[in-house]
C-alpha cells in the first residue's frame, strides 16, 4: 500500500537543486538541512528539474543531488502517465521543466523553492513561491 | 535483540492506527520508523559534511518558512 504524501511540503525547482549543490544558495541548503533533521516535510523534486539540475551541476557535485533523492522524505515526481503529460501541456509552457514544476505546485499546493517565481507565475498565477535570493 | 519500549496511550493508539493502515504489525511500523530516521539523518550528515557550517541566520529563516506552513494549517 502506498502512503499518500503528507500535508506539508516544498517543491524544489532547478535553481534550488543547483543552488544547494554548488553553494550558490545557502538558503536552499538550510531548507534541505532543516527538512532532513525534522522529517515532517516532504521535499518533492520534479524529475525534469532533477535532470536539468544534474546537467548543469559540476560532475564532482552531482553525488549530492543523487544522495538527496535517496532520503526518505524526498519524493521524485515522475512523468509516468499520459494524463499527467497532457495536464502539463495544457499549462502551455514551452519549457517542459517549467510546466512540470508549475504542475507540481498546482497539484500539491506546496510552495516552490525557486529563483524564477515571476516566470512560474506567468504559467499559473496562483502558485505559492518560496523565493531564492 | 528484544527490547521493551513504553509508549503513552496516545502514541499507542497512533501506532495501532498506522499499523492497521499499512497492514503490518506494530513492531514493523517501529522498525521502519527507526530505519527511516537513520537513513534521513545519514543523508543530512553527509551533505553537511560536504557543505560545511550553514549560518544560523539562514537556518532560522528556513525553519521560519517551514513553520509558517504549520501555522497556516492550524488557522
Amino acid at each position: 500500500m502506498t502512503n499518500p504524501l503528507p500535508e506539508f511540503g516544498r517543491i524544489l525547482d532547478v535553481s534550488a537543486l543547483e543552488g544547494a549543490a554548488t553553494g550558490k544558495s545557502i538558503y536552499a541548503r538550510a531548507l534541505i538541512a532543516n527538512v532532513l533533521s525534522a522529517g515532517t516535510t516532504t521535499l518533492l523534486i520534479p524529475v525534469t528539474a532533477y535532470v536539468h539540475a544534474l546537467s548543469v551541476v559540476p560532475d564532482d557535485l552531482r553525488w549530492q543531488l543523487m544522495l538527496l533523492t535517496t532520503a526518505p522524505v524526498v519524493e521524485i515526481d515522475l512523468l509516468d502517465d499520459r494524463e499527467k503529460s497532457h495536464e502539463i501541456a495544457d499549462l502551455r509552457s514551452e519549457d517542459v521543466t517549467l510546466g512540470h514544476v508549475a504542475w507540481c505546485g498546482l497539484r500539491h499546493r506546496w510552495p516552490i523553492v525557486t529563483s524564477r517565481g515571476r516566470t512560474l507565475r506567468t504559467v499559473a498565477p496562483e502558485l505559492e513561491i518560496d523565493p531564492l535570493p | 535483540m528484544a527490547m521493551t519500549i513504553r509508549f503513552d496511550d496516545d502514541e499507542t493508539e497512533q501506532l495501532r492506527r498506522q499499523a492497521a493502515l499499512e497492514g503490518v504489525p506494530m513492531a514493523e511500523v517501529v522498525r521502519r520508523a527507526v530505519r527511516e530516521r537513520i537513513d534521513r539523518l545519514r543523508v543530512r550528515d553527509r551533505l553537511l559534511e560536504a557543505w560545511g557550517p550553514i549560518p544560523q541566520e539562514e537556518m532560522d529563516r528556513a525553519a521560519a518558512s517551514l513553520e509558517r506552513d504549520r501555522s497556516r494549517s492550524v488557522s
